[in-house]
């Protein structure tokens, strides 16, 4: 029994749903599919409206309104701040030959003299110079109507309703400072995050070959002037004696005291790299041979004159002693300052 | 909501009717309980159902014929010139044989304008339980009465309405009937800020994305939300230009047209390499500090669209299309992932862009 009471009472709510939806007016068809594409969703902004429709109905149009309201159906309240008075027709297609007019705030129509236009066509027009409402992140709405007369009020045929919306503009902003980052080390990945190591040991020295080994870095700037790279530091030395260190560009001798380096791949001995990486710093021209080794503290050993992204330098060292050098352990400390000019 | 408030209203008219309680015949014993239910109450409505439903004291007298006698009055004399005017049972019939009115020949109607007049040949077994009589294409009486009208009810155990064997008189109000509606209007809700969880409460503009270091990766986010019920959903598109400071710009990630091949569209982040880019999915990326951003959230099928929706590719090319989605959707927020990357080449500045979000829906 309830089962048949609540079945009944479903029927007369279906009843009352069909009443409900009975279409409240006939009077125009609807323009769809429809759409209005703002240039710019932001408040305030002037900027362009593209208003797409399909017309629904086979009549000659003499004009098409655009109501900008606050609401999408009743009395139409203009948004705040919404101005259409300067806009202008700046591209139609599907339908053309129509002239703007603008006098009225909120609602411009276009206006020709009338031809028709058939159902199902696609139009297409673009109004410039229209200031979006005052209110971001609202929604409003434009009610477009095509009228078979030229004045924007006579004999509406095809109406459709659009909605868009102002939104909010995202500002990003970030810091780019005065950058120099210059790293040294034995061994390195791809940047200065994965520097390591400070420590180089040349093993026994022989007056019957030639040691070597390596140590890299890596720099960049933005500085206006690129930066500079120094090697600072005394020549290998136990006590009182040391080994010489080169003065200038001279080639790997065996049984001659000699210390050096180069920012070069070389091939006497077999050690080092050029330089890499997508930077345009370099080697100077004193340490820029291969196979020529030098070493006076002070100098100057890789630059860039301008700004650069990474490079990464690779310091080529060799020793060699002469039969008579004497007996002790040699240490030096090798310094690397890089200097941006910015 | 609409579907319940309706319900609920109509329960209460049915409520009424079934609880309209008036005196009965004394020759016969009294039918109770008794309710009519009908499907519509509008003045003048023709083709409407009425169900009689109730119970007959009598559970030991077979019954052949009833009659329901509709009346301006409760008891007393019945006339048809008030409340009863324009009621019309002539052309009504049986909405299906009578329930519980015990096994017998099949129910017949030879109803007048003012009766509903039922009748069988033969009865085998007496009434039990609840009975229920329903009758369709009736026509409802012509104005609204707010003090009803009665439908006497008898039974007769014989065929030709003569032995009455249980009464009862039911009423029916026929009311004004309210039309309920509302109109759900063209739909587009979209906003766009930094903090919020939907547009009520969406806030902010401003993301800043820190100091940049060629050997790391900065990043931020902002956050949008979007439902429309147009028939072809949505897009947003993105606006604006690649981050700068006075004439210096950060490279903007991705390759400048959807189908090219190079970059896939976006492109990984990489580090120490001038890089702006965008995308609305959520990331994971070691340079950054791990996981930002996050996947589109909400009841909607609004989705991230082309180089926008690949997790740790980033893209930026102004009129791209962010987000989309084709047909009607509910609500869906959208977290807009920003990163850069700069080279050490990059000049000093303060860089700045504007990101303009335009969604636009397709009616």
């Amino acid at each position: 029994m309830n089962r048949l009471n609540a079945s009944r009472t479903l029927r007369i709510v279906f009843a009352s749903l069909i009443f409900c939806m009975m279409p409240l007016s006939a009077s125009a068809a609807g323009l769809a599919p429809r759409s209005v594409q703002l240039g710019d969703s932001a408040a305030n902004a002037i900027t362009t409206n593209v208003i797409n429709v399909t017309t629904a109905t086979s009549a000659s149009i003499g004009s098409i309104g655009f109501e900008y309201c606050t609401t999408a159906t009743g009395a139409c309240t203009v948004p705040a701040g919404l101005v259409s008075t300067s806009a202008s027709l700046s591209a139609q297609s599907g339908a053309v030959g129509f002239s703007i007019v603008n006098g009225a705030n909120g609602a411009p129509y276009l206006t020709r003299a009338a031809v028709l236009i058939g159902a199902g066509t696609s139009l297409s027009y673009t109004l410039s110079g229209v200031q979006n409402p005052t209110a971001t992140n609202t929604p409003y709405y434009v009610r477009v109507t095509t009228y078979t007369g030229s004045d924007g009020v006579t004999g509406p045929t095809d109406t459709g309703t659009v909605a868009v919306s102002t939104a909010q503009q995202v500002q990003l902003t970030g810091v780019t400072p005065e950058i120099l980052v210059f790293c040294v080390g034995i061994t390195i990945g791809a940047d200065c995050t994965t520097v390591a190591g400070s420590t180089i040991d040349f093993g026994d020295f022989s007056p019957t070959a030639t040691r070597s080994a390596t140590s890299v870095m890596q720099a960049q700037t933005n500085a206006a002037n690129g930066y500079a790279i120094t090697v600072t530091g005394t020549t290998l030395s136990s006590g009182v004696n040391t080994i010489p260190g080169l003065a200038a560009q001279t080639a790997s001798t065996l049984g001659t005291s000699q210390f050096g380096l180069n920012i070069r791949a070389n091939t006497t001995p077999a050690i080092g790299s050029d330089p890499t990486g997508v930077g345009t710093g370099t080697f100077t021209a004193n340490y820029g041979t291969p196979n020529l080794y030098r070493f006076i503290s002070g100098d100057v050993v890789s630059q860039a004159g301008l700004p650069t992204d990474a490079n990464t330098f690779t310091s080529s060292y060799i020793v060699n002693i002469g039969g008579s050098q004497a007996a002790g352990v040699y240490t030096t400390t090798m310094t690397y300052i890089c200097t941006a000019s910015f | 909501m609409k579907i319940k408030q309706l319900t609920i209203r109509l329960g209460t008219m049915i409520l009424i009717l079934s609880s309209a309680m008036v005196p009965v015949r004394a020759n016969a014993a009294q039918i109770a309980p008794r309710s009519l239910l009908v499907s519509s109450t509008a003045a003048g409505s023709t083709g409407v159902q009425y169900d009689f439903n109730f119970t007959v004291p009598n559970n030991a007298t077979l019954i052949q014929s009833v009659d329901i006698q509709v009346c301006d009055q409760a008891i007393g004399p019945c006339t048809t010139t008030g409340a009863a005017s324009g009621f019309n049972a002539a052309a009504s019939s049986l909405n299906g044989q009578p329930i519980g009115l015990g096994t017998g020949g099949a129910w017949s109607t030879a109803n007048t304008q003012y009766a509903f007049k039922l009748t069988r040949g033969s009865a085998t077994s007496a009434p039990s339980g609840n009975q229920t009589i329903s009758l369709v294409n009736v026509t409802n009486p012509s104005a609204v009465n707010v003090t009803g009208v009665y439908f006497r009810i008898t039974t007769y155990s014989d065929a030709g309405y003569v032995t009455p064997v249980d009464a009862g008189v039911t009423v029916a109000v026929v009311a004004s009937q309210i039309s309920v509606s509302g109109t759900m209007p063209e739909s587009l809700v979209f906003c766009v800020g930094t903090s919020g969880t939907d547009c009520s409460n969406m806030t902010g503009s401003a993301v800043s994305l820190g100091t940049f270091t060629p050997t790391g990766t900065n990043i931020g986010t902002s956050i949008m939300s979007a439902s429309t019920n147009a028939a072809s959903g949505y897009k947003i598109t993105l606006a604006g230009t690649t981050l700068t400071s006075g004439l210096n710009t950060i490279p903007a990630m991705g390759t400048q047209t959807q189908d090219s091949s190079t970059c896939a569209v976006s492109c990984n982040s990489s580090i120490g390499i001038g890089q702006y880019g965008v995308n609305v999915v959520a990331n994971n990326v070691p340079s950054a500090g791990g996981a930002f951003g996050a996947s589109v959230s909400g009841p909607g099928t609004g989705a991230a669209f082309g180089g926008y929706g690949v997790a740790n590719f980033f893209r930026f090319y102004t009129g791209d299309t962010v987000a989309e989605v084709p047909t009607v959707s509910d609500t869906n927020l959208y977290t807009a992932s920003y990163l850069v990357n700069v080279g050490g080449s990059q000049a000093a500045g303060v860089y700045t862009a504007t990101m303009t979000y335009i969604c636009t829906g397709n009616f």
